[in-house]
């Protein structure tokens, strides 16, 4: 912590003398105004000033400090104010103690004539300073009638963050399910100087959470939209890795975390901040934090990744695609081979897409199929042990309030249906019995299946189509050119014969999709 | 003519058409057990082309073959030069045979009917399928004179 020694004289206290004349001069003849005190350049010679009450000076020398002592007599909140000078970038620091002050804030927005402001810092009973001096972007120039005006103004502290709140270890306390006000300001921390967010004005809450039984709950977090300000939540845990961020919403939006699943008991931390330096010190922003019972039907973030993937264990579970770039990835504990059918509906607001990958991470299947309110399915899927799904959108969408459904059925009869993926002949799906099922899985699904009769044989295809679909059916050589084609309009049967040299394949193409119904492909001896 | 005369007569005639009958090469009219009786089937297609110099111009090809304008079947898949065949099982009765030539276009993976100006000429022939006999008709396509010849034979032993 930066601890402030004693401010040295000014070589230049003459022409400091001469400005605070002219400036006693000035006042004199009207009503009369609080002033600085020169020489107030330490804190033994700090200029004592009042809550409620305004006090002037002048910086009149390039290396010119002004020192205010203040009293604090009970626990508050002070607004400290310091008007703008034309062409002057000033700044003001605030100390807490008497004997050995110790720097709280250090506020200054790196501008010229412009104000600086810190309204909301929660003081106890106790001695404080206030130095302003030159900011440090710009080359000190003390200016003529360069006067400021300092005023603070006291409040009491009544459910509001505890400013200076700016690390984990200074955090203010935030209860579950109760409201705290706190302010974007000032628009910069020139104390924070370390991490990838130098300069970043942060307030730190923590919350205490204790697990009932140690049953997991879920936390929602919930910050107001501030005028001009584009904030960002962040929540970590107690060994500071970070298992929540919303970054969703922009310029005077608030912004939501949901559904962070808590595990164990401990104390958590929510960092909230203004991306854009941008301050707004009259108008408060607003967060709460919500808990709730843990319901094995309902996911749990943060699960945007395999590694934390929910698992799913009752064969359907609801999920929030928030915020925006949120992704969603589920377990499913399979046994063996089997045959699944995958299905997500969406809410309405929202075009959401699935994927589904193996236990190692591969990414084997996937449907993208429709837009906003379009339910994805994968009606029969070919997979091996546990695999993973992963529900997300590729638009830059969220939806805090709406859920989607995800419903993960393993099929009985596996042999009854097309083994997925079979779009090349490589993965054709042999025809080992008389009948067959198999679906148009996604847009322009192609779905092979290996005739192989050792003998050229005259065979009979019969394929019942898919209502409200269409399809394309094939019939290829042994290398896979095709020699016979025929398309089915809706639920219709076509029949084909066909010589088969041997060995060939059957190719189905989806012209116009039915993600819920199958086709049915029979083949069977021609006279 | 006394009979004496018209004996001698006789017996040198008989004797003649003895010897010359016995100096032929065979039988007049086809023989039981020289030709294969049939079996799964008594009608054989045969297709091919003669005369295609260039490889590149010898393309995978079949031909899809109709009896009495129906639509039976088709060849096997060969090259347009070599032998691809057809069998089935028909009535015996004389017949209508008219052949489609398919040829591979690579380009987009499937068999494409030829033009008909690139059809053989012509692709049709009449033919008689008796009892007992596998009726086998060859076509000759010519690919450099762009005409087409059919032989009917029946299938030997």
């Amino acid at each position: 912590m930066k601890r402030h020694g004693k401010i040295s004289m000014s070589a230049r206290a003459v022409c400091s003398v001469s400005m605070i004349l002219v400036l006693s001069a000035c006042l004199a003849c009207k009503k009369e105004v609080p002033v600085e005190r020169e020489p107030n350049d330490s804190f033994a010679d700090a200029t004592p000033v009042m809550i409620e009450s305004f006090i002037q000076g002048a910086l009149s020398t390039r290396d010119d400090v002004d020192v205010y002592r203040l009293e604090i007599h009970s626990q508050s909140v002070i607004d400290i104010e310091l008007a703008p000078v034309r062409g002057v970038n000033h700044a003001f620091k605030v100390w807490k103690g008497h004997e050995t002050p110790v720097l709280m804030k250090y506020v200054d927005d790196m501008r010229k004539s412009s104000p600086e402001r810190l309204s909301n810092l929660s003081v106890d009973a106790g001695v404080y300073y206030i130095s302003v001096v030159f900011g440090e972007r710009d080359i000190p120039v003390a200016v003529p009638d360069g006067i400021y005006r300092l005023e603070i103004r006291s409040r009491p502290w009544y459910d509001e963050e505890r400013e200076p709140n700016d690390t984990p270890a200074d955090a203010s306390e935030l209860l579950l399910d109760r409201e705290l006000m706190g302010f974007f300001n000032p628009a910069y921390n020139r104390l924070n100087q370390q991490g990838e967010n130098q300069l970043r004005e942060e307030d730190w809450y923590r919350i205490d959470v204790e697990l009932s039984m140690e049953r997991p709950v879920l936390l929602d977090i919930d910050l107001s939209g501030v005028e001009r300000v584009n904030s960002v939540i962040e929540l970590y845990n107690s060994g500071m890795e970070r298992i929540g961020l919303a970054d969703s919403g922009g310029v005077h939006e608030g912004e939501s975390i949901r559904e962070i699943g808590i595990t164990a008991s401990g104390v958590y931390y929510i960092m909230v901040a203004s991306k854009n330096f941008e301050a707004n010190h009259e108008k408060e922003y607003r967060i709460k934090v919500r808990s709730r019972e843990f319901d094995a039907g309902m996911e749990m973030e943060p699960n945007d990744d395999n590694a934390r993937a929910n698992p799913i264990t009752a064969n359907e579970i609801t999920g929030r695609i928030f915020p925006t770039g949120d992704k969603d990835v589920f377990i499913y504990h399979g046994d063996g081979r089997g045959l699944y059918r995958v299905e997500m509906t969406p809410p309405d607001s929202l075009d959401l897409a699935l994927e589904i990958a193996s236990s190692d991470g591969t990414n084997i299947f996937e449907a993208d199929n429709g837009g906003s309110g379009f339910k994805e399915v994968l009606p029969a899927v070919n997979l091996k042990g546990s695999f993973y799904v992963t529900v997300l959108s590729r638009k830059p969408v969220s939806d805090p309030d709406k859920t989607y459904a995800l419903a993960v059925r393993q099929l009985t009869g596996p042999d009854e249906y097309e083994a997925e993926p079979n779009d090349r002949k490589e993965q054709a799906t042999p025809l080992k019995q008389q009948t067959i099922k198999g679906f148009t899985s996604k847009r322009k699904d192609r779905d092979y299946f290996l005739l192989d009769y050792g003998k050229r044989v005259k065979k009979n295809f019969i394929v019942r189509g898919i209502p409200d679909g269409e399809l394309r059916v094939s019939i290829t050589d042994p290398l896979g050119y095709t020699i016979r084609t025929e398309e089915i309009k809706g639920a219709r049967t076509i029949k084909l014969i066909e010589m088969i040299d041997q060995k060939g394949f059957i190719i189905i193409d989806a012209l116009k999709e039915n993600y819920d119904e199958p086709y049915i492909l029979q083949v069977m001896e021609a006279k | 003519m006394s009979y004496r005369a018209m004996s001698i007569r006789t017996a040198l005639a008989s004797l003649i058409i003895g010897m010359f009958v016995s100096c032929g090469t065979g039988p007049l009219l086809p023989e039981e057990g020289r030709y294969r009786q049939p079996e799964n089937y008594n009608f054989k297609f045969i297709g091919y082309d003669a005369n295609i110099t260039n490889p590149e111009n010898d393309r995978r090809s079949y031909y899809r073959v109709f009896i009495d304008k129906i639509e039976v079947g088709r060849t096997t898949i060969g090259l347009e030069s070599q032998d691809k065949y057809f069998e089935a099982k028909i009535q015996p009765n004389r017949h209508l045979l008219v052949v489609e030539k398919w040829v591979l276009d690579e380009k987009s993976e499937k068999y494409v009917k030829l033009n008909n100006i690139h059809q053989p000429r012509p692709n049709f022939i009449y033919f008689g399928l008796p009892e007992k006999r596998i009726v086998v008709v060859t076509l000759k396509n010519d690919a450099l004179q762009g005409r087409a010849s059919f032989e009917i034979d029946y299938e030997h032993e």
